[in-house]
């Protein structure tokens, strides 16, 4: 009887055993194709959710634009000194 | 009209290349300055023919340089005026003009130059050279302003147009009740800053209507120095509306 027991034993290791190979075996022999281009990695969807930032409304995001423009106009009205006439005798100097 | 080879084949050169002509021309009626000083000292102290020959040959080089020197000046500011005229649709058609018949006059001048042949004839040449040269100094400073004023009245324009904006913005805007009007209080506070740029280029015209050839750069320093107050004011025009909007981001 318990020879019977022991036999029985042994032979669920073998087959624990032997599954446990193939299992690996079979794991490790997946077949590796190399793709002839570079695999592009799936980008999640962009997420639905709401910004956490709140949409800037059409018509604020335009005047402010527009501020920025009459502003950088300010910045380029420089005196042109190059208009100042420049200076010249208009006499020989001589006249006692 | 004109007759200088840069006008020969009708093309037309821009302000800077013109500017560029008078530095030339200019540096070379400074070069001949001091010549002319050596040969009228000599002149004055010996009174000879050979001495008052050679002035008289300093002096025609040197009226003949600042003839040259004018008509470059001249020359820059009519293009100046017409490329910013086209930019700021100001219509200033008689400084134009008046450029025009100036530039005719230096050219009759430079013929004049060539046919003087005593001091005195020189002397009463200069005197012509100088009663139009004040006229066309005017017109450059005059040209100075008014470049400078259309522009202010053109930025003054656009942020009067925001104001509108922000305005018909507040009309319709959904936003909380109390985030409008108190945008609405700002935007009535600044009005009376967007007066006093008003009131800025009134002075500003008023100014340009009394210039003369004999305040020329006085009336030009002072009409800079208002440009450059109602400039101060836009910008803090463009700095309140700005406070407004940001509001509503």
């Amino acid at each position: 009887m318990k020879k019977n027991i022991m036999v029985s034993i042994l032979i669920v290791f073998l087959l624990i055993l032997a599954g446990l190979l193939f299992y690996a075996k079979t794991n490790k022999k997946v077949p590796s194709i190399s793709l002839p281009f570079e695999e592009t990695k799936q980008e999640e969807p962009a997420s639905q959710s709401v910004s956490p930032t709140p949409i800037l409304p059409k018509e604020v995001a335009e005047i402010e634009e527009d501020l920025n423009m009459i502003e950088a106009d300010i910045n380029k009205i420089k005196e042109d000194s190059r208009l100042n006439p420049p200076t010249f005798i208009f006499s020989l100097g001589i006249s006692q | 009209m004109l007759l200088s080879p840069g006008n020969a084949f009708g093309q037309a050169k821009n302000s800077s290349e013109l500017y560029n002509e008078l530095l030339s021309s200019y540096r070379q009626y400074q070069s001949l300055l001091e010549p002319f000083s050596s040969a009228k000292s000599r002149y004055l102290a010996y009174q000879s023919v050979s001495a008052q020959s050679e002035f008289l040959e300093a002096s025609k080089r040197l009226i003949k340089a600042e003839i040259e020197s004018m008509y470059s000046y001249a020359s820059f500011v009519k293009r100046y005026l017409a490329e910013a005229t086209k930019v700021l649709n100001y219509d200033e058609n008689y400084i134009y003009v008046k450029l025009d018949d100036e530039i005719t006059y230096l050219n009759l001048a430079r013929e004049k130059a060539n046919s003087v042949s005593t001091l005195n004839k020189a002397e009463s040449l200069l005197k012509e050279l100088e009663s139009h040269y004040k006229g066309i100094s005017l017109m450059g400073y005059q040209t100075k302003a008014i470049t400078k004023i259309g522009s202010a009245k053109k930025i003054f324009d656009n942020l009067k147009v925001e104001r509108g904006k922000i305005d018909n913005f507040l009309s319709s805007s959904e936003a909380a009740q109390n985030k409008v009007s108190a945008s609405r209080e700002k935007l009535t506070s600044i009005d009376k800053e967007v007066e006093t740029v008003s009131g800025y280029i009134k002075t500003i015209e008023t100014s340009y209507q009394g210039f003369a050839s004999n305040n020329s750069a006085a009336k030009s320093n002072e009409i800079w120095e208002t440009i450059t107050k109602s400039l101060v004011s836009m910008k803090s025009l463009i700095k309140g509306y700005r406070d407004i909007v940001f509001n509503f981001r």
